[in-house]
């Protein structure tokens, strides 16, 4: 594998994430071995339990495979520290999850912001950055809201904002619209696309969503640990 | 309903374990203070009673507030007799009082004199197994004094002495006697110790004139609870006439306890706001058990599950919580006051205090049932009420509403 | 780089506190009570205290006492000194010194015509004893003593009821004279005082110095000189005393009083341990609430450590959270406590057990002080103190593992 393969945001070299419970050994991850380019929208999808969000937490460092080798954005994840890994995700990567997104006690904005202060980016140009981005997934005049005072789908569209509001390569989603509705969900897809297109991020999601899956470009099919099949859509 | 609400209670063991060890701990506090309370009540009760006092004392009416020498019990045979065969009654002593001044030639202290019977008074008072130098006296025709200490250091005398008594006799003459000292008691009272000379009732008679009168007669009971109806029996007897009064020991001390109700009526202040604190422990954690199994009861209710049982269930748990910690803080509590009723308590301080108030310089505290049940019960009560907020939510639970909260 | 932005931290913690008011609220009310508790001990204590100690220092004590260097352990007449020269006049009229007396003090006895008694028998200057002791601060019945030559007693209210006479009627006083043999004098009872306590009123017999000079035979010397002196100053004047009179006795009221300094030790000693107590209580219930307020945010944590944050920031989050609520509940409990000493700056009335007081020498009526180290002391450790008890839930929240808190409902 090349260098410049390694400098790709996701590079897995048969990955494998064992668990024990009792006495059974759950095989969640059996040997991976995937590259997503630069710029790659990325659907993940298979059935619970196929090994999706260990995935999904393995790149990102918040777990350590078995065996195997992980280079996120050319890092190789298993010779860095917690705190290289936190700074990494910090600075490289953007999370949405499925719910509990957001900090409850604080605004829409604030929630957008909350990533790029703890970048050290200042006041003012955080508030611009975010008041840009909330605008742009049509929240506009809602900034000030609490995420209570939010539908699921706003909620969503927030964390989608905070996710690419400090500008990472790489923005990883763990079914980012498992408690949305089919119109809203479809909303949000568009948005990420958008978001793909206009500001070149790279996209992973999992999900088991027939209409994310075919917003796609490239999806990625998932069994037993395993990868089953793994296409580029038109 | 109590497995199940003892399975909840350990649904979050941590949060089970601070709750059940801050009633623990308040409970533990509170049986140690006032075991420490009580236990320093007794004894100052006891020193007061026993070393000079007597429980109850028989005097003639108004020789309390003023005692003058012809205030006088006229025919002590009959009132000590009759007193002694009361049940619950140790002994009855016969006592004369009288002021005089004291002097050793080269000096002169003005001192409290009483007449004593040898043979009854070691029953009531202990000065006569307190005495230091010497010896007490020996036969009821002795004639000598026994001295407290520092009033001997300050007349500058040791046994074997003489001392020149002079005084008003009953009558308003002149009494005056010479007598050898034989015994110098340490009593532990400041006061007795610089105030106090003894000698045998008949020398006192003698000396001052009191033609078989005497002032006073203390009397010892078994124990402290004897004291209230051996008074009663007292009275009733018919043997105090019209001059007579009974007295009990808190009727001629009246400040102690005072003393010692102040003391645990401030103790009771502060024991309350540490209640208070724990108390708001406990309603707390009933809060977030009920919040956080919100969804749980409602489903429950939906089921068809009374309201009242879901209450009775709370408060339940509540009960058994608390019951839990405060059995293992009285264990704790009981621990510690056995341990200081091994090696005595104390604070820096404490033994100069003593000796002023006729109190123990170390405090040994004992186990007594309402040291250990005194504090826990009012921790109970206090947080059972707060407990009842947190059931009342449950009471006024309204499913549907729960169901689509969390 | 991550930065522990400061802002961003009060920012949640503030904010979180508000998540769960009620729960907040106990917690706060529970810290608050406690500072009151502690507060409030003190400032009883110490006023209770300070009865005493005004009670001893006004009991013919004063601040500071000249004597004979054997007359504390044996106060009779022989051990007396000459009344006070121009090397000690000096001392006794600087700045210091605000009032002083000299005095003949010796153990007697108070005749009347049916009953006699122990007593000190005490010869004042009159004037010197204004605001220096009980003695200068009037009188109940009859008059005041005049001057140092006035021939009339002044015995306390319980003792002329003990002496069964009444104002005007003939005592006799006796003592031990110079030569050691017995001086006594008939004199005439011309006023009656009245004291807080009925030890005082039984205890103490006062005439003109000068007379009682006379009637010992002892010329101008006198037993002692008392002393009040400016705040803070007591032991300068001491010092400047002994050097003055290196053969005479210097004490201070605590070496004089060691029941009213014993009695002080002992208080403190309890108010420490009360303090103690308070911050265990408070511990437990601030501990517990951290703890809650970390489990329901388990999620969130799981959240924040995937986004990168720092651990560090985490933990200061919990903390800042705690700091927030403790300093919230000590400004309630320092108000309520204030407000509570405020409200019985006029003094609490304890007559009820005005006799129990009396056993131990205080007065019937406290006023509660607040001593500035007193309130910095219990708010130090009880805040400090509590502090320190959310470091392990804040460590736990911070040690949260994110896979496992994300994956928590």
């Amino acid at each position: 594998m090349s260098e410049v393969q390694k400098q790709a945001p996701i590079v897995c070299e048969s990955v494998k994430r064992f668990y024990q419970q009792g006495d059974v050994t759950v095989k969640a991850l059996a040997g991976v071995t995937l590259t997503i380019e630069s710029g790659e929208f990325v659907s993940l999808s298979g059935p619970s339990g196929s090994g999706k969000t260990t995935l999904l937490n393995c790149v990102a460092g918040l777990d350590i495979p078995t065996s195997g080798e992980v280079y996120l954005i050319g890092n190789r994840v298993s010779q860095m520290s917690k705190s290289q890994l936190a700074d990494l995700r910090l600075r490289s990567v953007g999370f949405v999850f499925q719910s509990y997104n957001l900090v409850p006690v604080l605004s829409a904005q604030e929630n957008v912001e909350f990533v790029m202060e703890l970048q050290g980016i200042s006041r003012t140009e955080r508030a611009e950055r975010a008041r840009a981005i909330l605008q742009e997934v049509g929240l506009a005049g809602m900034e000030h809201r609490r995420p209570a005072e939010l539908s699921g789908g706003q909620q969503q569209r927030v964390a989608v904002a905070r996710a690419v509001a400090s500008r990472p390569q790489l923005v990883l989603a763990d079914e980012p619209t498992a408690n949305l509705d089919s119109k809203t969900s479809g909303a949000l897809m568009d948005m990420m696309r958008e978001m793909n297109a206009e500001h070149g991020i790279t996209f992973v999601f999992s999900t088991h969503d027939k209409l994310v899956m075919s917003r796609a470009r490239r999806l990625i099919k998932m069994h037993d640990g395993l990868i089953e099949s793994d296409e580029i859509q038109s | 309903m109590f497995k199940l609400a003892w399975r909840n209670i350990w649904r979050h063991p941590r949060r089970t374990m601070l709750t059940l060890l801050a009633i623990a701990f308040a409970a533990a506090v509170l049986v140690f203070f006032i075991g420490l309370q009580l236990s320093s009540y007794d004894a100052t009760i006891n020193a007061t009673i026993s070393v000079f006092n007597g429980a109850i004392q028989v005097q003639p009416e108004g020789y309390h507030d003023r005692p003058q020498m012809r205030l006088t019990i006229d025919r002590p045979q009959q009132v000590l007799s009759s007193i002694s065969e009361i049940p619950g009654v140790v002994a009855a002593a016969p006592r004369a009082i009288g002021f005089a001044l004291l002097s050793s030639g080269s000096r002169t202290y003005g001192a409290q004199v009483v007449g004593v019977d040898p043979s009854t008074e070691p029953k009531v008072s202990t000065i006569p197994g307190l005495i230091k130098e010497g010896r007490y006296f020996t036969s009821t025709d002795e004639t000598s004094f026994i001295v407290g200490t520092d009033l001997a250091k300050n007349l500058h005398v040791s046994v074997g002495d003489e001392l020149t008594l002079l005084g008003q006799g009953r009558d308003g003459s002149m009494a005056a006697t010479v007598l050898p000292i034989v015994g110098i008691f340490s009593s532990g009272s400041e006061e007795l110790d610089r105030m106090m000379v003894q000698l045998p009732l008949h020398a006192f008679a003698d000396t001052f004139g009191m033609n078989g009168s005497i002032h006073v007669v203390a009397v010892a009971v078994k124990q402290v609870g004897d004291v209230e109806p051996v008074e009663r029996e007292i009275e009733r007897s018919g043997v105090l006439g019209d001059s007579l009064v009974a007295l009990r020991w808190d009727e001629l001390i009246p400040g102690i306890r005072q003393m010692i109700e102040l003391d645990m009526s401030s103790g009771w202040f502060f024991y309350f706001t540490l209640i208070l604190i724990v108390a708001f422990s406990v309603v707390n954690t009933f809060f977030m058990a009920v919040l956080e199994r919100t969804r749980e009861f409602c489903v429950m209710l939906s089921l068809g599950m009374r309201p009242g049982y879901l209450c009775r269930l709370v408060v339940l748990e509540s009960v058994m919580l608390l019951v839990s910690g405060l059995l293992l803080g009285i264990f704790i509590g009981s621990l510690i006051v056995l341990y200081f009723g091994e090696v005595g308590f104390s604070v820096p301080g404490m033994e100069e205090m003593a000796r002023q108030f006729n109190m123990p310089g170390s405090i040994y505290p004992r186990v007594s049932f309402r040291a250990l049940t005194d504090g826990p019960s009012v921790i109970f009560a206090t947080s059972l009420i707060g407990v009842l907020f947190p059931a009342a939510r449950v009471w006024r639970l309204n499913p549907t509403e729960g169901i689509r909260q969390v | 780089m991550s930065t522990i932005s400061p802002g961003l931290v009060w920012r949640l913690s503030s904010r979180n506190i508000w998540r769960n008011p009620k729960r907040s609220l106990f917690t706060l009310l529970a810290i608050a009570v406690g500072i009151w508790s502690a507060l409030s001990l003190s400032a009883f204590t110490r006023g209770l205290n300070q009865t005493l100690v005004l009670k001893a220092i006004n009991n013919l004590t004063g601040h500071v006492k000249v004597m004979h260097s054997d007359y504390h352990r044996d106060p009779v007449v022989q051990h007396r000194i000459s009344m006070p020269g121009d090397r000690e006049l000096e001392i006794l009229n600087s700045v210091n010194v605000k009032k002083w007396a000299a005095r003949v003090r010796v153990p007697g006895v108070i005749m009347s015509e049916r009953e006699s008694y122990g007593v000190n028998i005490v010869g004042i200057d009159p004037a010197q004893e204004v605001n220096l002791s009980f003695v200068g601060e009037g009188i109940a019945q009859g008059r005041e003593l005049k001057g140092p030559e006035d021939e009339g007693v002044l015995v306390g209210k319980k003792m002329l009821e003990l002496l069964q006479t009444d104002i005007g009627k003939r005592i006799v006083l006796m003592s031990e004279g110079e030569a050691g043999e017995i001086a006594d004098r008939g004199f005439r009872i011309v006023g009656v005082f009245d004291a807080e306590l009925e030890a005082t009123e039984r205890v103490f017999v006062f005439t003109g110095r000068t007379v009682l000079q006379n009637m010992l035979g002892i010329g101008d010397d006198v037993s002692e000189v008392s002393m009040r002196v400016v705040d803070g100053e007591q032991d300068l004047v001491k010092t400047e005393l002994k050097a003055a009179l290196p053969n005479d006795d210097v004490e201070t009221w605590e070496t004089l009083e060691p029941l009213t300094v014993a009695m002080r030790d002992v208080q403190s000693g309890f108010l420490h341990i009360w303090n103690i107590i308070v911050v265990v209580a408070v511990g437990f219930g601030l501990v517990n609430t951290m703890f809650m307020a970390i489990f329901e945010r388990t999620r969130e944590f799981g959240l924040f450590r995937a986004i990168g944050m720092r651990p560090a920031m985490i933990y200061l989050q919990v903390i800042g959270e705690s700091i927030v609520l403790l300093i919230c509940g000590a400004l309630l409990g320092n108000s309520i406590g204030l407000l509570t000493v405020h409200y019985f700056a006029d003094g609490l009335d304890l007559s009820r057990f005005a006799q129990g007081l009396e056993h131990f020498g205080a007065g019937r009526i406290v006023y509660p002080i607040l001593r500035t180290d007193d309130v910095v002391v219990s708010n130090v450790t009880i805040v400090v103190l509590a502090m320190l008890s959310t470091i392990y839930p804040a460590w736990r929240a911070a040690r949260l593992e994110p896979v496992e808190a994300l994956s928590k409902i």
